[in-house]
């Protein structure tokens, strides 16, 4: 396991784990902080040649859908750069809300922990 | 002399204030349509278009009437359903008729879909007279 | 509905006559009062709204001229079929019809007394001008209470039988609403949803779900909804934001239980499905499932 920095915001951190980045969310990703984050995401992914990112949203209790939007795009920007991404860890408070505020989920994989997405990218 | 016998008026009124209301006549309903010669796929159209309508009077009106009773035309014979409420009405019923088929899931009035299930549909609304929706369904 | 009640409490003709201690004298009685009204008889109407409209409660339940007309005529129906005084199978059906039909409108008992009692001065001072000798006029009163008895006797009996029916489908219908999220196998939850689906129903099946998701890690939620009464656009789209939170939770939730009556209503109906993946049979889900967290079955 390997700390690949960013921790030092505490906002977010990312790890590498497996040949998958795992970037764990710690707090509201207002555009600020999105930016920094995204710009950090795709440069760990391109450095590290990882096939997967698996955002790890377990300590986030509260999404509106604009930062669900956010998190989709770069869902999106990691997929044009060859890498899958999975949400990891959704709270049910999060889920239940996005859920009602009919969230469009076309195309977004999601899965319980982060033990679960590695085991499911290793089966591939 | 008084020579009339009372002809049964055949229809049947629930008021509906709540969900559970509703409920519990699209229960009655049910029963009834079965009772009264509805095979099962109709009695499932025949409870869910009153739904719809029936669900029109919580959210718009707050309250109102859920009725309905055996028709018959020609060869035909089917049941009427009303719903009748005193709420504001609906200002532009050519708009609620229109289907929008929106990708959020949500579809208005769900008036056009109603529509599609039944055999004769039929809208009336004012502020004045708040609004009753009417449809038949034959059996088949 | 309307037949079985019918059969279940209501008393022959002879049971009713006896207990109010109606005689063949009685009938003849009030029907020489109706008599003596005659042609006076649609005027009841005019004096009894005169009346009602000095309840409070009257608009509330007589608000659409459409329905107010058929009630104005089947009341006219019921005071002439009660002065023409043939008590038979027929006669007593209709007062069960009453009752029911106050039951299901939630008419108060005290604002149906209170109608029956105004009902009763309306014929013997506003309609009544003579034409019985003293006798006949005194021993009709005693008669007219006397059937009058008889129908209210019904009309209540009716009302109270169907209003208790509706509170045990109430409760029922509360009572199903409990939601059992089990674990059926590793990774697989199931819950079977009986009666109503209502926005508060739908939430606490919301909330149940995902708490068992967290709990259990489980990736496959099959909800049966073969026993819900009624799949309508809300019923739908309470449904479909349930899949989307599982999904989210990243557990598949497949919704078995589709009838085709359901399947055709739901697609005339417009309702947008999206992605769910819905089967007719629990065990098609289940096999699904299976299949998703990769556990083969084979028949030993």
């Amino acid at each position: 396991m390997d700390d690949l920095s960013g921790a030092s915001l505490g906002q977010f951190s990312l790890t590498l784990i497996d040949g998958c980045v795992v970037a764990t969310i710690q707090s509201d990703l207002h555009d600020e902080v999105f930016r920094r984050f995204s710009e950090n995401v795709l440069a760990k992914i391109e450095q590290t040649r990882a096939g997967a990112l698996l955002l790890d949203l377990s300590n986030v209790y509260v999404l509106d859908p604009r930062d669900f939007e956010s998190i989709r795009k770069i869902m999106r920007m990691t997929g044009l750069m060859g890498a899958r991404s999975i949400l990891v860890g959704l709270r049910p408070g999060v889920a239940a809300s996005l859920a009602e505020l009919n969230a469009d989920l076309t195309g977004v994989t999601a899965m319980g922990s982060v033990e679960q997405a590695l085991q499911a990218i290793r089966g591939r | 002399m008084l020579r009339t016998t009372p002809a049964r008026d055949q229809s049947h009124v629930h008021r509906i204030k709540s969900e559970l209301d509703l409920s519990v006549a699209l229960a009655q309903l049910r029963k009834w349509s079965m009772v009264n010669g509805f095979d099962a796929p109709g009695a499932t159209r025949l409870v869910t278009a009153a739904s719809e309508i029936g669900r029109n009077i919580l959210k718009y009106a707050g309250k109102g009437e859920l009725r309905y009773r055996p028709v018959a035309e020609g060869r035909k014979t089917g049941v009427e359903v009303a719903a009748v409420d005193q709420g504001p009405g609906i200002a532009d019923i050519e708009l609620a008729m229109q289907d929008r088929s929106s990708s959020s899931g949500t579809l208005g009035l769900g008036l056009p879909g109603v529509k599609r299930l039944v055999d004769r549909f039929d809208i009336n609304s004012s502020p004045e007279s708040g609004t009753h929706v009417t449809f038949r369904l034959w059996k088949r | 509905m309307t037949n079985e009640s019918q059969g279940e409490f209501l008393g022959s003709v002879e049971e009713h006559l006896l207990i109010h201690g109606i005689k063949p004298d009685d009938l003849e009685n009030v029907r020489k009062f109706g008599a003596a009204i005659g042609d006076r008889m649609p005027e009841y109407i005019r004096h009894f709204y005169a009346w009602l409209e000095t309840r409070p409660d009257y608009r509330e339940y007589f608000h659409d001229g459409d329905l107010l007309g058929r009630v104005q005529s089947s009341q006219i129906d019921h005071w002439q079929s009660f002065f023409d005084a043939r008590v038979d199978e027929a006669y007593l059906a209709t007062r069960v019809q009453l009752g029911e039909a106050h039951a299901r409108i939630g008419l108060p008992l005290p604002s149906y007394f209170a109608g029956v009692s105004q009902s009763f001065v309306i014929f013997t001072e506003k309609l009544y001008e003579g034409g019985l000798s003293p006798e006949e006029h005194a021993a009709s009163m005693i008669s007219i209470v006397k059937l009058l008895n008889l129908d209210t006797t019904i009309v209540v009996d009716t009302f109270s039988k169907l209003v208790a029916e509706q509170f045990a489908e109430q409760s029922m219908a509360l009572a199903e609403m409990s939601t059992p999220v089990t674990a059926i196998w590793d990774d697989i939850l199931m819950l079977p949803i009986v009666g109503i689906i209502d926005s508060n129903r739908a939430q606490d099946v919301m909330a149940a779900v995902l708490a068992k998701i967290m709990e259990t890690r489980a990736k496959v939620f099959i909800m049966d909804i073969s026993g819900v009464a009624v799949v309508d656009t809300a019923v739908a789209n309470h449904l479909i934001k349930i899949t989307k939170a599982t999904k989210l939770m990243g557990c598949e939730c497949m919704i078995s239980g589709l009838s085709p009556a359901i399947a055709q209503t739901i697609v005339d109906l417009g309702i947008e499905t999206g992605d769910v993946r819905t089967t007719t049979t629990l065990r098609d889900a289940l096999e699904v499932g299976f299949a998703t967290i990769g556990v083969s079955v084979s028949r030993a």
